[in-house]
């Protein structure tokens, strides 16, 4: 366990190096919301559509821009670099998991986004467009654990896109179409209740919208409390049938790396 | 007129600090502290046309960055390089075209495509000639054996294939001066062997002025007849390979093969190195007598069958004179050049 | 630097291409469902809304893909070229280009045009195409002008602005973030100007004159009144592209000077 929070710090510092950087991601950051703030600005008030007030999405565009910054995004380029330049073998030999060096990793630098960029883009955040608090302590409760599902289903995406790569070897193809996906499934800009009922019929059957919709909407209150342990199920199920994908294809990889010789 | 003249040049970088560890990283979000290192100081030196000289030092002495200031990649901080009469970075463009240039480590060909691909876009890019370019082409392809991977992607070829394409492409235009960066770093023997092989045709025959860096000897020895030795920066040698053994290598080795085994013999000024049997190995310092006094006193009292004497190796003399200057610099930080001189 | 050569470079690159060929039909397929992800999310918040500040779904379509058309035909020429720069200067391969007699710029960006942005083109183009026929624009001499210059000044802004990023390559270790916040501005064009704040225009047309790269001409085209100006001033949209390029250029040799007077 040391070992791997050793990697955690690792990646923390590593990140630290390049100081002119935050900056520039706060401004970011900023520049996200308030984009979403203002198209959301131009159309309500137009048309009255349920659940939808100003400070309702304003903290909907805010929450979902900074859990972007946590999620751990970069998995699937580092296996792939390192299958590319074969160092994955010499990875695969230390004696340590590989996937869970991967997380560990990918958690450092979830941390230092959290310190550096989220809680500072919060505090901008909340105080030039205004956050709206929390539904109620339970809701509070609830979002804090899906936060921690949205780590782990954005981790196990990634790890999977990354096993898939090892046999088409277009870690580029995969990760975008992940991205296409992530980006209409997830409702991190349209909340899911905007959808027209087809499409959000169909998001609410995939797992990506754990990456978005369901921590903001758990958050503002939206999901009903009666349906707060359905949504829970759901992730762990999802969780758990990721695992076993993951497990299965790491182990086939594994063999193959070993016949190809890496 | 010297095909390449520097003088007086310095080259300065400046590095930015990064402090260790995660509050090293916190406090680098608030500082920028930098240090200058003088990768190149103070050298002069001038080159002839048709010259083979090996630039060498150990690592961080400045040599690729002489390389990148002659080639009009990098400016001196001070001082001005002349290379076929006109300053290299204000002349760049019309001066790559007579100046070859390969870097080791970094390659400039198609990785996926046939190696004649590459070679094709030189020519387009150099607007070389049909006629000079199978000229080229044909000289390299034949001295370095291209021609049995020429139509395979770069990607297939081994290191030492791929440094001799290297080499060929940066001749193709017929370049005046060609400089090579560690050209033969990571070979093996054979191809090493092919490269110097190549490079002294190419200096003999074509008459083209080779400049090359190395940690080898060996190429020195085979290729260039003299050598520019630079250390932190500062010249510390420049002449040629005999001068410098001279000056240095004033040790012999002398190997006597006696008619029988004389048991342990001592002479004042031999010291015994090696004793195979009746084969004995010693080391002389000259101090004024000769080798052939010594061989031929030891022959009044003992029958000797052969005695051959050979040269300390070059190799050996470098690392005596890195060590010596390493010394020097313990002792008096002292600034000075000790060994600048020796002809040429 | 000559078209010849341009050319030659690039019936390399296809055919180096080729190498991979399923790999690359691959991607292609990949991004096209990504940007029709794009798409799709746009298209689903308009059903809900349907205008945003005055546009319906088919001028937006129409604004977001001369957007992405001419980003795609600016970063064919600039935006690999221009993020890998920072990895070519730190461990020296960019020297090499300074040992070739042609312009250094020209032929970073000839030797890296991407094809690889085929895709963009594709779903871009195809959707453009499917506006201009539901909004029924007249196909008169001037507007197809118009809408050519438009785009390769459009083209050209998107160039500049990730050419000058590069430059950064040669004062900082590092310019990826840049590029990262680049692309976070550009978000702002997938929508109509007016939905935002006095200053955001402002900054839009004159600092970052993202704005011409698809409002501007998109609402002339389509007749939009832009704040009362009048009709002769859409012809400023195919001037600022040039113009911004050509700083940019500059500002890029400028950096090469500086990299080669500084040294790595």
């Amino acid at each position: 366990m040391k070992t791997y929070l050793m990697f955690t710090a690792k990646a923390f510092s590593n990140q630290m190096a390049y100081r002119s950087e935050v900056w520039f991601r706060l401004l970011g950051n900023f520049v996200t919301i308030l984009i979403q703030v203002a198209i959301w600005k131009a159309v309500i008030g137009e048309v009255d559509v349920g659940q939808v007030s100003i400070e309702t999405m304003t903290t909907y565009s805010i929450l979902n821009t900074l859990l972007t910054a946590l999620l751990l995004n970069g998995i699937s380029g580092k296996v792939d670099s390192s299958l590319k330049s074969g160092s994955i073998s010499s990875e695969l030999v230390k004696p340590i998991s590989y996937p869970l060096y991967l997380l560990f990793e990918g958690l450092g630098g979830s941390v230092y986004q959290l310190v550096f960029t989220a809680v500072p883009s919060f505090l901008i955040a909340w105080l030039y467009f205004g956050i709206m608090p929390p539904a109620s302590p339970v809701f509070l409760a609830a979002y804090v654990t899906a936060l921690l599902m949205a780590l782990a289903i954005s981790f196990l995406l990634g790890y999977l896109v990354s096993l898939i790569a090892f046999w088409f070897m277009n870690h580029f193809a995969l990760s975008w179409m992940l991205g296409g996906l992530l980006t209409i499934f997830s409702g991190s800009f349209l909340p899911l209740w905007l959808f027209p009922p087809t499409w959000e019929g169909v998001a609410k059957l995939l797992p990506f919208q754990f990456l978005g919709y369901v921590p903001a909407s758990l958050y503002l209150g939206v999901i009903p409390a009666e349906s707060i342990l359905g949504v829970f199920i759901a992730g762990i199920i999802w969780i758990a049938i990721l695992l076993l994908i993951v497990q299965w294809l790491w182990k086939k990889a594994i063999s193959r790396l070993v016949i190809q010789g890496g | 007129m010297s095909i390449i003249s520097v003088s007086g040049v310095t080259k300065i970088y400046r590095q930015y600090r990064r402090f260790p560890g995660i509050i090293g990283s916190v406090r680098s979000l608030f500082t920028r502290q930098y240090s200058e290192e003088i990768a190149v100081k103070d050298i002069t030196f001038s080159i002839e046309k048709g010259e083979a000289v090996g630039y060498l030092g150990p690592n961080g002495a400045g040599k690729s960055t002489m390389i990148k200031m002659m080639t009009g990649i990098l400016l001196p901080s001070a001082g001005e390089v002349r290379v076929l009469n006109e300053i290299p970075h204000k002349a760049r463009k019309n001066n790559s075209q007579h100046l070859g240039v390969v870097f080791g480590q970094r390659s400039q060909l198609w990785w996926d495509l046939p190696v004649t691909d590459s070679f094709e876009l030189h020519k387009y890019i150099y607007k070389i000639s049909d006629e000079s370019y199978r000229k080229n082409l044909g000289f390299c392809t034949e001295l370095l054996s291209l021609s049995d991977f020429i139509n395979k992607p770069v990607r297939q070829l081994s290191l030492g294939q791929r440094m001799r394409v290297e080499i060929a492409m940066a001749l193709l235009h017929e370049p005046e001066i060609l400089f090579l960066d560690e050209p033969t770093i990571g070979l093996d023997v054979m191809a090493k062997d092919q490269i110097r092989q190549f490079l002294r045709a190419v200096n003999q025959e074509k008459k083209t002025t080779i400049l090359l860096t190395t940690h080898d000897m060996k190429d020195i020895e085979e290729i260039c007849p003299r050598m520019i030795i630079v250390n932190k920066g500062s010249l510390v040698y420049d002449g040629s390979v005999a001068a410098l053994r001279s000056k240095l290598g004033d040790e012999r080795r002398v190997v006597i093969e006696f008619a029988q085994d004389p048991g342990s013999i001592e002479i004042s000024g031999l010291t015994l190195i090696k004793e195979e049997g009746s084969r004995k190995t010693f080391l002389f310092t000259r101090n004024g007598t000769t080798v052939f006094d010594y061989v031929s006193r030891i022959a009044e009292k003992y029958p000797i069958e052969d005695v051959s004497i050979e040269d300390v190796d070059i190799e050996s003399i470098i690392r005596r004179l890195y060590k010596q200057l390493a010394a020097e610099d313990e002792e008096s930080q002292g600034r000075q050049p000790i060994l600048v001189g020796g002809a040429n | 630097m000559t078209l010849p050569l341009f050319f030659k470079l690039v019936r390399l690159l296809m055919k180096e291409r080729m190498e991979y060929r399923a790999d690359f039909l691959l991607s292609i397929f990949a991004q096209i469902i990504a940007y029709g992800g794009d798409y799709i999310v746009i298209w689903m918040f308009i059903q809900r809304f349907d205008t945003i500040a005055g546009w319906n779904w088919p001028e937006i379509a129409f604004l977001y893909s001369i957007g992405l058309f001419t980003y795609a035909l600016g970063a064919s020429f600039s935006f690999v070229q221009m993020r890998d720069l920072e990895e070519q200067v730190k461990n020296g391969t960019f020297d090499s280009l300074l040992i070739k007699p042609v312009n250094p710029y020209l032929f970073l960006i000839s030797r890296g045009f991407n094809l690889g942005y085929i895709a963009h083109i594709l779903i871009s183009a195809s959707v453009m195409i499917w506006a201009i026929i539901q909004l029924d624009l007249k196909w008169t001499l001037i507007n197809v002008l118009y809408l050519i210059l438009s785009v390769i000044s459009g083209a050209l802004i998107n160039a500049g602005i990730m050419t000058l990023i590069g430059s950064v390559s040669f004062v900082w270790v590092r310019s990826g973030f840049l590029f990262n916040l680049f692309f976070r501005l550009k978000e702002f064009i997938s929508f109509p100007l007016p939905v935002f704040g006095a200053l955001i225009q402002i900054l839009l047309t004159i600092v970052m004159p993202l704005a011409f790269v698809n409002y501007y001409p998109a609402a002339f085209l389509l007749s939009k009144d832009i704040l009362g100006l009048p009709t002769w001033s859409m012809w400023f949209v195919p001037v600022v592209g040039p113009f911004c390029y050509w700083v940019a250029y500059r500002a890029w040799m400028g950096g090469v000077n500086k990299y080669q007077s500084a040294g790595g």
